[in-house]
């Protein structure tokens, strides 16, 4: 789909939803970016996109959207970075996964971590589908 | 023959979770969430896990984790060499005769210190001799609170972490590879994540002493200098993916890039792209890591990692040297072969 026909089915799908402004707004930044610069969208990057001064509910629920297989603009992905620094990057089925049963296992210790937010970096990706389209 | 348990629990005391995992796929083998899960599966393998399991860790103990020096030796002294380290026998010892496990913590705990020649393997293409020793690592570790009494409740709700500090006896193995042809001996220190320099360049003088007694001369005298391969390496954009970067620029600036992103390479990053176009001149690469993704069948790929990290210091000096390559997330010999042929591509074009 066209950036066009992802607004359209925004505004048809989610009709009546507060956040689908901000994801029409997502979705021009995401039109105008080269995709190169659309691989590793942290949230303080995507605050700034959409001209917000913090994230906010409506802005977590604009991502929902844009991540979800009707629309699927971004992969939300998330980097782990260990004691020492040395980042991992978690794939997006094991992240969800790892949200799913409350447990990540440490790319290098092979550890089970349970309290993991501490450990991560989320951010959002470009998908391949939409990065075609573009 | 070791039991699968005993296998199992070696190969996680060695390799990183992401290398062991996948070699437990490319063997077919059931895999658990975590090492913990995966060792009670493995427990209900049938015998024949055994040989494949027990070849992935010997290979490990070949070339997983390893800082690497190479030494030139003229012809006549590599000879003399190779037939020394041919001769040599392993010394008995509760290392020697469970190789390839690893030693349990009570017999870490009274191993003693030093090299030990462990184990000996002759192949077409070079002898292994495989030393063990006991190495101190320090270790971060992060504790919970509940594991703490009540009474200290008051103290720990004031922390966000608690991370406790403590040191481990691991065991190092050390491997000198003497090849069958003219190519470098190659010394391969054991260098986990998280281990200091130090502890390495301090195994690596402890095994040439060792090796050095052994054969009553020190052949290991000419280390090769790697420090060209750092641009040579970053400028040549076939040569898999760049995936660290740290460079010096005639603007004073002093720059550290790193992108751990699949098939993404920093050579083509954006940002890093800008910055070499905004330059009359070229930078000066003292630091390069690169990732070689490697495609073993349809859904399993291999990512060896070559790290030569110098240091802005040595990279302003009149005539940069760097000794010591690091080579990670190595599956097996293969990939390991593959980048060591990539480093001697280098040394021979580079002359």
């Amino acid at each position: 789909m066209s950036i066009a026909e992802l607004k359209e089915t925004v505004q048809r799908e989610w009709y009546g939803v507060p956040a689908v402004e901000l994801c029409l707004r997502l979705l021009d930044f995401v039109d105008r970016m080269p995709s190169a610069e659309l691989r590793m969208l942290t949230f303080r990057e995507l605050v700034s996109a959409v001209g917000e001064k913090a994230v906010t509910p409506d802005l977590l629920t604009a991502l929902a959207i844009l991540t979800n297989p009707q629309v699927h603009v971004f992969d939300a992905r998330a980097l782990f970075v260990d004691e020492g620094g040395e980042e991992t990057e978690i794939e997006p089925e094991e992240l969800a996964e790892a949200h799913e049963s409350g447990e990540l296992v440490h790319p290098i210790t092979g550890a089970i971590i349970k309290d993991f937010s501490p450990y991560i970096v989320p951010f959002f990706s470009l998908t391949d589908e939409a990065r075609i389209q573009k | 023959m070791p039991n699968l348990n005993a296998i199992a629990n070696s190969m996680r005391g060695r390799m990183p979770w992401t290398v062991g995992r996948r070699i437990l796929q490319e063997l077919r083998l059931d895999r658990g969430k975590g090492w913990d899960r995966t060792l009670a599966r493995l427990a209900e393998e049938d015998a024949e896990a055994i040989p494949p399991l027990t070849g992935a860790l010997t290979d490990h103990i070949l070339c997983g984790e390893k800082l690497v020096r190479l030494y030139t030796l003229d012809p006549e002294r590599l000879s003399e060499f190779r037939a020394l380290a041919k001769a040599q026998t392993p010394t008995k010892s509760a290392a020697s005769d469970q190789f390839p496990l690893l030693l349990s913590a009570d017999q870490l705990s009274t191993a003693p210190p030093g090299h030990t020649l462990i184990a000996v393997i002759h192949e077409e293409d070079g002898t292994a001799l495989i030393y063990s020793s006991i190495r101190i690592v320090v270790r971060r570790v992060q504790l919970d609170a509940e594991d703490f009494p009540d009474s200290a409740g008051d103290l720990i709700s004031k922390y966000e972490e608690i991370v406790g500090i403590k040191s481990e006896r691991v065991q190092g193995m050390d491997v000198l590879w003497i090849p069958s042809d003219n190519r470098p001996v190659q010394a391969r220190i054991d260098f986990p994540r998280g281990m200091l320099f130090d502890a390495a360049d301090h195994a690596l003088t402890s095994l040439k002493h060792t090796v050095q007694a052994a054969t009553g001369v020190d052949y290991l005298t000419t280390p090769i200098n790697l420090f060209p391969l750092i641009p040579a390496m970053y400028a040549n954009p076939k040569e898999g993916t760049v995936v660290e970067l740290a460079f010096g620029a005639s603007t004073a600036a002093l720059k550290h890039e790193k992108m751990r992103r699949g098939s993404f390479s920093l050579r083509d990053e954006a940002y890093h792209r800008g910055g070499l176009a905004a330059l009359q001149g070229q930078i000066s690469p003292f630091k390069v890591s690169i990732e070689w993704q490697r495609k073993l069948d349809e859904t399993l790929v291999s990512t060896p990692e070559l790290n030569l990290h110098s240091t802005s210091r040595a990279g302003g000096a009149a005539d940069p040297v760097l000794f010591d390559a690091v080579i990670r997330d190595c599956m097996g010999i293969a990939d390991f072969e593959y980048v060591m042929a990539r480093i001697q591509h280098y040394l021979d074009t580079l002359g």
